[in-house]
């Protein structure tokens, strides 16, 4: 793939894809206009991707233009890319190709742009990387188990937040109707289970007995945990709500790639019109606060370094070769294991140790500055994750390089 | 190819078949097929994840309900507690599909007694054979409104939500050790023994298989902190899923003199209430020494056609021990007992201390009286024709 360089070209192109392969950038006219207009409004110095990758950003948190959405979509194409190709080039996934889990990536560019901090020190490019990678993980963790298993089975295997998710996506299911699902769905499960150690694999279908149960425990259990109590109900209807439970979670489940348009350049131009006309205001963005954002995330990801560089340093000789080994070279545990002699859960701990101790430099010194603010010493959900993004990045970035 | 898509910040440990194997006896005792399940899933967790904390995290780590005693709390509630010191995990297995959110009963957020700091998402294979533990949340950041879900009494947090990289959780307890991560909780409303008897009665039959959501949250979380009462309501609902006739919970006596009084136990009747205008007259038969504090209860025992009437007649001593009169009453309106009718004082191990059998015209029986000294167990057992009910006390 040739990597893009020039500003006006990144925040306005698009992955063209052939045969599973990168063919060429395709630009999209539109936002190509749109970005010659914004590079004559800055400085040189702010003509870079870093500032614009920023701008729009903002834009996007401030009044989540579809505008902004398509030029970090552009500008992001790399890091889906590189996501995509990590997993389908290390792990022959039949039923995914490079642009399927490309796709999927993409499906959720709205939440990882809402999870971006800038002032954690990661790019957002990097940023996506990660949040991209782990999307598509979970959604081939997800399609994989559900493509070898029969609806029943499905069933079985749903988390009660998937189910309850689904629900929701289903659409035209009010509160009630949603409850009713979920009760049914509870009883369901209460019935339908393995009786063996080896679990619900060879479980076969549920039997009318089974609908029977499950009804009747349905139209007891309806009493006390319905608000709305509906009709009371026998076992072939019972078995009728289930089977439409399956069909709303087969739908939620599997990756919803047709419904993307984000990375499609032709079908989003005839829509280009209207959203440069449609009240897009520049002025929005303090172009001054944008240049010092930029500059103490640079400072937040030299002090990220500088404590992770010691704290590596001060590991022991062994345990830096395996994280290198593990991190930078992309062996597996059993093979670090392999060459050192030892066993694979001892190589597996101390590679897991050896992280922890990086781990640990950059908690303590998260922790410093949260007492120097004299906030609650407890760090937040963000602020724990932006610095396990900080050693993976560090980690591929900085120690694999250096 | 299991663990192609593992993450290296999340933990990947295997099942091993002989966890996998005792994990599932000691589920067996439960008859129903989701609770059974439930607990079994809880078994594999705490049995794999707690040797790999104490060995990798931390060497003093327990489980706040010890593995091997009965699954009690596993056939109602999913989800189990470690206990590092001051700070409390609560680990909620999950065998589904995918890393999608995490559903946290409200147990393990609002009833003091159980509420954890931190919660770990488990996502559990059981015929792929390991387990994952993919991120985690803090009592604070679980416990806000918009995470409940009233109708299943959970609180539900997205993926997005987690924490998806464990060290970050061992290093702020290494860096800040002691550092608890919970918000305030209500104290719940405390439960008098009573009240507890009843509820563990009415949560402990075949028609309340989701016993947690059949009572107000705040007397189902008061009765399930309490390990002596958890104790209790496992083994009777155990006993009626096994189709067994349910025994009663052995009424402790000491406890009477300090509840019966305005309280009625259930099951049983003052003497007024059983006896009517009897009463009068039985009440003299019962007059002791009345320096000692004293109650008489009445239980009305039916076997097949015959009904009877059981009177306690119990008194406090000085020295803890309690001074028991048992005596066998004929049914309301009937002059004498039925013939044959036998009533057996019996130990805990089974073994019969005494017993009494009425003859043709017997107005009463009685067996002798006895002291119970503290922490003895006992049963009265009355039996006809191969019928029998067993009244079990502890004093």
């Amino acid at each position: 793939m040739r990597s893009r360089q020039d500003t006006a070209e990144i925040f306005s192109t698009y992955i063209s894809f052939e045969s599973d392969r990168f063919t060429r950038w395709l630009a999209d006219p539109k936002l190509r206009k749109n970005m010659e207009r914004c590079l004559t409004q800055v400085s040189e110095f702010e003509a870079s991707k870093q500032y614009f990758s920023l701008y729009w950003h903002q834009h996007w948190e401030k009044q989540s233009h579809r505008l902004a959405l398509m030029h970090l979509g552009a500008y992001l194409q790399e890091s889906g890319y590189w996501a995509a190709n990590k997993f389908s080039s290390r792990f022959a996934i039949q039923q995914f190709s490079l642009a399927d889990c490309f796709q999927v990536a993409f499906t959720k560019l709205d939440k990882c742009l809402a999870s971006y901090q800038s002032e954690r020190g990661a790019t957002l490019e990097s940023f996506a990387k990660l949040f991209f990678s782990s999307t598509i993980a979970n959604e081939l963790r997800r399609a994989k188990a559900i493509d070898v298993v029969s609806d029943w089975l499905l069933l079985r295997k749903l988390t009660r937040k998937q189910l309850i998710e689904s629900l929701k996506e289903a659409g035209g299911l009010d509160e009630q109707a949603q409850a009713t699902y979920r009760l049914a769905w509870a009883c369901f499960r209460e019935h339908y289970g393995s009786q063996r150690e080896a679990g619900v694999k060879r479980l076969p279908k549920p039997t009318m007995e089974t609908w029977s149960a499950v009804a009747k425990l349905y139209n007891a259990e309806r009493l006390s945990q319905l608000s709305v109590l509906g009709e009371s109900v026998d076992a072939s209807t019972v078995q009728a709500w289930l089977a439409d439970c399956v069909q709303w979670a087969r739908r939620y489940l599997y990756p919803t790639v047709a419904s993307l348009n984000v990375s499609v350049p032709g079908q989003v131009s005839g829509e280009a019109q209207d959203f440069l006309s449609d009240g897009f205001e520049d002025s929005l963005i303090d172009k001054a606060l944008l240049v010092a954002a930029e500059n103490s995330r640079l400072q937040q990801q030299q002090t990220v370094n500088t404590i992770l560089e010691k704290a590596v340093s001060a590991l022991k000789a062994p345990e830096k070769q395996f994280l290198y080994q593990y991190y930078c070279e992309g062996l597996s545990q059993g093979e670090i294991a392999h060459r050192a002699g030892i066993d694979q859960s001892t190589a597996s701990r101390r590679i897991r140790n050896a992280r922890r101790k990086l781990m640990d430099s950059l908690i303590a010194w998260r922790q410093e500055i949260l007492l120097a603010e004299k906030r609650a010493a407890d760090m937040s959900k963000a602020e724990k994750t932006a610095v396990s993004n900080a050693l993976k990045l560090w980690l591929q970035e900085n120690f694999c390089s250096g | 190819m299991t663990f192609t898509l593992a993450d290296p910040t999340q933990l990947w440990l295997e099942l091993s078949a002989a966890v996998k194997r005792s994990a599932w006896q000691h589920s067996q005792p439960i008859n129903r097929t989701g609770g059974r399940w439930q607990a079994y899933l809880n078994q594999l967790c705490l049995r794999t994840f707690l040797p790999w904390l104490q060995a990798e995290i931390e060497a003093g780590a327990i489980a706040q309900m010890p593995i091997e005693t009965p699954p009690t709390c596993w056939e109602l509630v999913n989800g189990s507690v470690i206990r590092l010191g001051e700070i409390r995990l609560a680990l909620i297995p999950l065998d589904g599909v995918g890393h999608d959110g995490l559903d946290v009963p409200q147990e393990w957020v609002d009833v003091p007694e159980l509420a954890a700091d931190y919660y770990l998402a488990v996502q559990i294979d059981v015929e792929a054979g390991w387990l994952t533990c993919w991120g985690y949340t803090t009592h604070q950041e679980l416990k806000s409104p918009q995470h409940y879900d009233a109708m299943e009494r959970l609180y539900l947090v997205s993926r997005e939500e987690l924490v998806c990289d464990l060290d970050t959780l061992w290093s702020t307890l290494t860096v800040c050790p002691g550092s608890t991560a919970q918000a305030a909780i209500e104290p719940l409303p405390t439960l008098t023994a009573a009240q507890a008897d009843s509820l563990i009665v009415r949560l402990a039959t075949v028609n309340k298989v989701f016993a947690r959501l059949s009572v107000p949250f705040s007397q189902w979380g008061a009765l399930l902190a309490n390990a002596q009462w958890r104790q209790q309501l496992y083994t009777r609902r155990l006993a009626a899923w096994q189709g067994e006739q349910v025994a009663d919970p052995s009424v402790a006596l000491r406890r009477w003199f300090q509840s019966l009084q305005s309280a009625v136990q259930t099951g049983w009747q003052s003497v007024e209430a059983a006896f009517g205008v009897e009463a009068m007259q039985l009440s003299e038969s019962l007059r002791g020494e009345e320096t000692f504090p004293k109650v008489a209860q009445v239980k009305v025992v039916t076997l097949g056609e015959v009904t009877v009437r059981l009177v306690m007649d119990c008194q406090l001593l000085a020295d803890e021990r309690v001074r028991v009169q048992a005596r066998l009453y004929p049914a309301a309106g009937e002059v004498t007992l039925p013939e044959g009718i036998a009533m057996r004082l019996v130990s805990e191990s089974g073994e019969s201390l005494q017993s009494v059998e009425a003859r043709s015209q017997d107005n009463f029986v009685q067996l002798k009286r006895f002291k119970s000294p503290a922490d003895f167990s006992f049963s009265v057992v009355i039996a006809i024709n191969n019928e029998q009910q067993i009244c079990p006390f502890e004093t």
